[in-house]
């Protein structure tokens, strides 16, 4: 009885271990003797304390693992959202059109795109890439990123912009990172582009109707590599039609199971089949063909790509009115003279008629606006008209399209005119903004 | 835009010319108004009419409404942009076009 009491309540201690363990308790074990049963019963109490101290370790690494990886899909949004993600970010401004995209490797990144306005003529943009991955790398990337925007258009002199921000990023680089980055700033009314280069992949140039093709720029040594470094910037005349193509070494890089990388001949043989396309449709197509080749392998760097399209500032008219009834015939009668004068085709000038019959007697009727102006651009084989408004805020383009399927008797004509709008225009734009409705309607000239 | 009207008896024709936009629009709406109660073939001859916007298509709708209850209605002389339009806004379906 003395041996098989113990041995039962060691029995009975292991079935219900996992129970103890949760609830914190101890088995009972009584051992009178001071026998090998006695010596079984001890060692199985400290098994049973040892496991329980690790499971609790166990159990603290693993939140501090799940509230790390938490923190870290915070810091991959916030990251994200530093980028421009939103296309197209400037609808009214038709001199140019621009996409971009990054794919991100891990959580967080390196690398980095920017553009904005530097003023109301000089469109920059940036496309650069940090050394290493992860945390490191994501905030040495937003520090970067801030300089570079900070100081464009405190120097007219790229050159001057790129010396003083690698000096204030050499400063305070105790962990030997670095930058390469390339920043492009266009004149959207000449067509001048600016640009330096620190370190970065070469960009493509597609002249009108011609096809993509590398443009050789003299590089300057990476940023935060060296103090007192001085870039050079360089100028190159862009034309309406032109575009350029830049991108970080995870496109050239990218590799597949086979550890063969996509390489620079690939890309320029994409980006030479695709020269026709728009920045919006052209980077998606060289991500599939890149997906194609990748073809599922691991992805080890970033994927940066931007491209922008000039297209010059054309001819351009515009009118200022009191939105009332009497106004209409005015805007109408300014844009027929606009379409005469430029020798618009007539099949043309009747879509334009009608696309500022439409959306100018539905700003008179229901936006109470005070003010409204209304644009004319033809460029690049295009017409724009852009309708600004200091009324209710309203976007015609997510009106529901009306049932142009029912009998005459069934028949709703409300909302046949924007209807009517967007399927004859190439393209509808909306935007509100400080106040302000603003429409843009696209038409391919002799489309 | 003008509007010419012809009456023989009970058949009417408004010949529409220039365009038929929100500015013309009340103007044939009036015009209609006038003919309805005593028409059976009512015809729109639009060998002149440059461009219609919704705010025409609305009173063509309006009339073929008015007719398919009392009579019939053409359009003649319809040209290629605004039978696009017609297309487009699927009034092809509903208007008798010659």
């Amino acid at each position: 009885r003395r041996i098989v009491t113990p041995i039962r309540q060691l029995n009975d201690a292991s079935l219900n271990m996992v129970e103890h363990l949760e609830d914190g308790t101890s088995p009972e074990i009584i051992v009178k003797k001071d026998d090998e049963i006695k010596d079984l019963a001890d060692c199985f109490t400290t098994m049973y304390r040892e496991i329980g101290e690790y499971i609790t370790k166990l159990k603290t690494v693993t939140a501090e693992k799940e509230r790390i990886g938490a923190e870290l899909d915070v810091a991959a949004k916030i990251q994200s959202s530093m980028l421009p993600c939103i296309f197209p970010p400037f609808p009214n401004r038709n001199e140019f059109d621009i996409y971009a995209t990054m794919d991100p490797a891990k959580e967080v990144g390196g690398d980095f795109y920017d553009f904005f306005m530097v003023d109301e003529d000089h469109l920059a943009f940036v496309v650069a890439d940090v050394s290493g991955k992860g945390v490191p790398a994501a905030l040495f990337m937003v520090i970067g990123k801030t300089l570079i925007k900070d100081h464009t258009g405190l120097h007219s002199d790229l050159g001057e912009v790129f010396t003083e921000v690698n000096n204030i990023l050499c400063a305070s680089n105790s962990e030997e990172m670095f930058i390469t980055a390339f920043e492009g700033v266009i004149n959207l009314k000449t067509g001048e582009l600016r640009y330096v280069n620190a370190g970065h992949e070469t960009p493509f140039i597609c002249r009108k109707n011609g096809v993509y093709e590398p443009f050789k720029v003299k590089s300057g040594f990476v940023l935060a590599g060296m103090n007192g470094i001085r870039y050079k910037s360089g100028t190159i005349q862009l034309e309406p039609g032109d575009k350029i193509f830049e991108y970080s070494d995870g496109v050239p890089e990218a590799t597949n199971a086979d550890n063969e990388q996509y390489g620079m001949k690939r890309l320029a043989a994409v980006l030479a089949r695709e020269s026709k396309k728009t920045p919006a449709e052209l980077l998606p197509l060289i991500k599939s063909d890149l997906d194609a080749f990748v073809n599922g392998a691991e992805q080890f760097d970033d994927i940066t790509m931007l491209c922008i399209q000039f297209n010059g500032t054309g001819k351009s008219t515009e009118i200022c009115v009191k939105p009332d009834r009497d106004s209409i015939q005015t805007v109408t009668a300014f844009v027929e003279n606009a379409m005469d004068e430029w020798q618009i085709p007539m099949k043309t000038a009747t879509k334009v008629q009608i696309a500022v019959d439409e959306i100018f007697s539905n700003i008179v009727n229901y936006s109470g606006a005070n003010n409204a102006k209304l644009t004319v651009t033809n460029r690049d084989e295009k017409l724009s008209l852009t309708f600004e408004d200091d009324g209710v805020q309203y976007d015609p383009t997510s009106a529901k399209d009306p049932d142009i399927t029912l009998s005459a008797e069934d028949r709703e004509i409300g909302g046949l005119g924007i209807f009517m709008v967007k399927k004859m225009a190439s393209d509808v734009r909306y935007e509100y903004k400080d106040g302000k409705n603003t429409l843009t309607v696209e038409t391919v000239i002799g489309g | 835009m003008t509007i010419e009207k012809k009456i023989d008896d009970q058949n009417v024709t408004l010949v529409i010319a220039g365009r038929l936009d929100t500015t013309t629009a009340p103007e044939l709406e009036k015009q209609l108004e006038s003919v309805f109660d005593n028409v059976k073939n009512l015809t729109f001859d639009m060998t002149e009419l440059e461009y219609i916007s919704s705010a025409g298509l609305r009173i063509l709708l309006k009339a073929q409404k008015v007719m398919n209850t009392c009579g019939s209605m053409k359009l003649v002389g319809v040209n290629e942009n605004i039978m696009e339009i017609f297309d487009i806004t699927g009034f092809l379906d509903i208007l008798t076009i010659e």
